[in-house]
């Protein structure tokens, strides 16, 4: 009686995408500004390192950090990776699960909220295998380029749109993380589906290929992102733990 | 789908198309939109909460929809079995007053989002709009779009507990709600003003993540209408505007002044002409579409933004894939609708299609439409009538649904019957409707007297039999003892030639050879439009000799499927330039140019010829014959 359900089903892939969850400074290192600064001056090789940047005030809705390399900005928190590349832990942070987080669960209640190197070093995040890392890095590393675009002009829709369809991916590749037995239990992959889509070997423009991703009716990705958005409901438990 | 006690349907109703599309012809109050809107409330209830889903069937609530003349108190719902196609497995799911159990796994959730209810609203309500005032569509998208269109997050409540509630519909009934329900927003005692505390916020937070998210997916509407119209060639594009909704703004000139008003959302229309490269040919939109377009260009861009709107709905594999449409084109005239047809028909491939009409001409237009494709065996036809209370058993209004059988299909129920001359007869019709179907159209009719033409009858269309086997090159491998069965059992029947017989054993060989030719798929490869127009190069090579010749179709272009074999029409065409070989003559038959060029090529003997869709290519495309779309 079960009709289609278990059409993508493979259990094993689902065990690979669990990571172990640790806390964030097992993987990182996180710093006050200042450390960071003393640390910068310090250590010369932290002069070609990634790493993230947050803002300390952290708005609703806005993209409030990123990767950079060099000197910290005045009004940020430093998250130097140790263990896993600055772009992952980008992508932890500044999608859904990492700011209920930052927001101390009040996300939706709150305009904004001000954080400092105590609440990002309480932060829970997930180890995962480097070829998975590297997926979810490479949709972190579109969010922030496409942001830019949208950024510098807020008013074209098409740059608000592309934005949105990235950072809704980011999303929900987070959620899976986090929130991985539900997902298993409505047979969702999005992570499969998305290395999928990167591993296509194909001459066009990469964020073209995204796009196309994304919005093309019959395109798995897309319909998997769909299907989360319809059936995955309450996941704060699960980031909660 | 079962329907019971529920709008027109008193008795159980139940209609069984086994997994076809539906085509439907119903007199008006025959009861044919009451199966659209119970499929409607059938799909819904699964976005509903359980009150909400089951007031339709509580006679006691406003809103029911139990049927008018229920005395009993009698059960009242809906049941939907879902077939799966390649296993035969089933599913069903019940929506009524006695369960709901639409919710008890994620079949219904996904196919609600999968499916879509398709009616003349949407298409009209472009047109409704006085030429001075903005296109704004917001309240057709919120009566006919949002119930089925996923916001792509989830709606929270003002306490910031998420609901599970995804669709538009869902977010923006809230939204309401919440302003319009006193008490769910904190109000100061002195003068009303909102308080703004951690639900002010979660509001105005609900708000502009709906006008966020509500804005993105109008631009994907657009674009994907915008690619529909690229694809038809037309230069001109749309776009969707949220003009967002707002709550208790600062008011101007103060900065700690909320005027306390709910502002409403617009969803405006515009468009853009473009030039032949796609470009707007002005940066200016266009305001008031209606009054710069006419019905044929308005008519597209609706349709193009209602399918666009279809395109983004969740297509996974899991779930059912259904379109109803109940009298979409009301509002057409007869070219737009053609149009519309076209389109709807192109979906048939990956969804389930019931499509409810009141009006006999669009019923027989979509009817003529499946058979051109031919798609006739994927269909059921079904005509819907009321028997009036005055002549029911039980004195209330029934429906009466007939299946309409196709000629072929009547053949073997009479067959099965033992009336054979009525088979027989039904055969004839059968015969003709298939040879006119697969005959070029100037074969099919005949000039008389009075400057009028006809149509051929069996007996004419017979005589051209050899001539259309040959223009393919099929060589009568489909239907060898027509001509005997024409003399012998079809005509004799059809004439009611009660001293004619017709034996049982020919019958079934005469039906048998008959339905060979539901099997061949007519397909075309060049349009009207192409006929003198569109290149096609013949080219061949040899270690001496280099032949290239260039060449327009004469007439429209087909080939035929049958059993697995290809067969290319042997059409005129006209020869436009030559290197290497001369023909001797400008227009020819495709298959006469082939023939010459391999004998000149000094291919011997002709069953060593090259395939003649294995040398002729389109001249832009580079497609070889074998490989070109159908058009």
């Amino acid at each position: 009686m079960e009709i289609g359900r278990f059409y993508f089903k493979n259990s094993k892939k689902m065990a690979d995408l669990q990571g172990i969850r640790r806390n964030i400074t097992d993987m990182a290192l996180v710093c006050t500004e200042k450390q960071f600064a003393d640390l910068y001056a310090s250590d010369p090789s932290l002069q070609d390192k990634e790493y993230v940047r947050l803002d300390v005030n952290q708005i609703r809705g806005v993209l409030c950090g990123g990767v950079q390399k060099g000197q910290l900005q005045p009004g940020s928190v430093a998250v130097v990776p140790n263990t896993c590349s600055a772009h992952y832990l980008s992508f932890l942070l500044c999608s859904q699960p990492g700011q209920l987080l930052l927001f101390g669960q009040k996300f939706n209640v709150l305009a904004q909220t001000t954080i400092n190197k105590k609440t990002v070093s309480t932060l829970s995040v997930f180890d995962v295998a480097k070829e998975s890392e590297e997926a979810y890095a490479m949709a972190d590393t579109l969010r922030e380029a496409v942001y830019h675009f949208h950024r510098e002009q807020p008013d074209d829709l098409n740059y608000q749109r592309l934005y949105g369809l990235i950072a809704d991916l980011c999303d929900v590749m987070a959620l899976e993380l986090y929130a991985h037995p539900l997902f298993e239990e409505k047979s969702i992959f999005i992570l499969e589906n998305w290395k999928a889509v990167l591993e296509k070997d194909t001459t066009r423009d990469k964020i073209a290929m995204v796009l196309s991703a994304l919005t093309d009716s019959d395109s798995r990705l897309r319909n998997e992102i769909m299907k989360a958005h319809i059936l995955i409901q309450d996941v704060s438990d699960y980031i909660k733990q | 789908m079962t329907i019971e006690n529920f709008k027109f349907f008193l008795k159980p109703f139940v209609i069984e198309p086994k997994g076809k599309h539906v085509l439907m012809y119903g007199e008006n109050g025959s009861g044919k939109s009451s199966i659209y809107w119970a499929a409607y409330t059938h799909f819904q209830s699964c976005l509903k909460q359980p009150a909400d889903a089951a007031k339709y069937f509580d006679k006691d609530h406003s809103d029911n929809l139990v049927n008018l003349y229920d005395t009993h108190n009698s059960r009242s719902g809906i049941e939907i079995e879902f077939v799966k196609p390649d296993t035969l497995q089933t599913k069903s799911y019940t929506d009524g007053s006695w369960v709901i159990n639409t919710k008890s796994d994620d079949f219904i959730s996904l196919s609600t989002y999968a499916s879509d209810f398709m009616n003349y609203k949407f298409l009209s309500a472009i047109f409704d709009f006085k030429n001075s005032r903005p296109v704004d569509l917001f309240k057709i998208f919120e009566d006919e779009i949002f119930p089925f269109i996923p916001m792509g997050a989830q709606r929270y409540n003002l306490d910031g507990t998420m609901t599970g509630e995804t669709s538009v519909e869902q977010w923006w009934r809230y939204i309401e709600e919440c302003y319009y329900t006193p008490g769910v927003l904190n109000r100061r005692s002195s003068g009303g003003v909102f308080v703004h505390d951690d639900k002010w916020q979660a509001y105005q937070n609900l708000i502009t993540d709906f006008n966020r998210k509500l804005q993105n997916l109008l631009t994907d509407i657009a674009n994907e209408a915008n690619t529909k119209l690229r694809e038809q060639k037309m230069p001109v594009s749309v776009k969707l505007t949220l003009d967002k909704a707002q709550f208790d703004k600062k008011m101007p000139g103060t900065t700690r002044s909320y005027d306390g008003e709910f502002y409403k959302p617009h969803i405006i229309l515009t468009a853009q002409l473009l030039d032949s490269h796609g470009n707007p040919v002005s940066p200016i939109e266009i305001k008031h579409p209606r009054s710069f377009f006419n019905e044929a260009k308005l008519t597209r861009m609706a349709l193009a933004l209602r399918l666009a709107i279809f395109d983004r709905k969740y297509q996974g594999d899991d779930c059912a894939k259904v379109i109803f449409v109940d009298d979409l084109l009301i509002s057409l005239d007869m070219s737009n609708r053609l149009m519309v047809v076209k389109e709807l028909l192109n979906y048939a491939g990956r969804y389930q299609m019931f499509i409810f009409t009141h009006d006999r001409t669009f019923y027989d237009l979509i009817h003529d439409s499946i058979a051109q494709r031919n798609m006739s065996n994927d269909w059921c036809y079904y005509e819907m009538y009321a028997i009036d209370e005055q002549v029911s058993d039980g004195q209330v209004p029934e429906p009466w649904i007939k299946v309409k059988q196709n000629y072929m299909q009547q053949a073997r129920s009479f067959f099965s019957d033992y009336e054979y001359h009525a088979s027989a007869n039904s055969l004839r019709k059968e015969c003709e409707k298939q040879l006119l179907r697969l005959y070029p159209h100037n074969w099919t009719i005949f000039p008389k007297a009075d400057g009028t033409v006809s149509i051929l009858n069996l007996n004419g269309l017979d005589q051209k039999l050899n001539q259309f086997y040959d223009r393919f090159g099929t060589e009568r491998i489909f239907t060898p003892n027509i001509d005997q069965y024409r003399s012998r059992i079809l005509n004799p029947a059809s004439h009611n030639d009660s001293k004619a017989k017709v034996f049982r054993s020919e019958l079934i060989l005469a039906i048998d050879e008959i339905s060979q030719f539901e099997k061949i798929n007519k397909l075309r490869l060049s349009n009207e439009d192409d006929v003198s127009q569109r290149e096609f190069v013949l080219e061949m090579d040899n270690v001496t000799k280099h032949v290239v010749i260039e060449f327009v179709p004469l007439e429209e272009w087909y080939k035929l499927e049958y059993e697995g074999n290809t067969y290319f029409e042997n059409i005129e065409v006209e020869m436009k330039s030559n290197f290497g070989f001369s023909p001797g003559t400008d227009r020819l038959e495709i298959r006469k140019l082939w023939r010459d060029t391999c004998r000149f090529m000094g291919i011997t003997p002709e069953s060593a010829f090259p395939a003649i869709e294995t040398v002729i290519r389109d001249k832009n495309t580079g497609v070889l014959l074998r490989d070109l779309p159908v058009v």
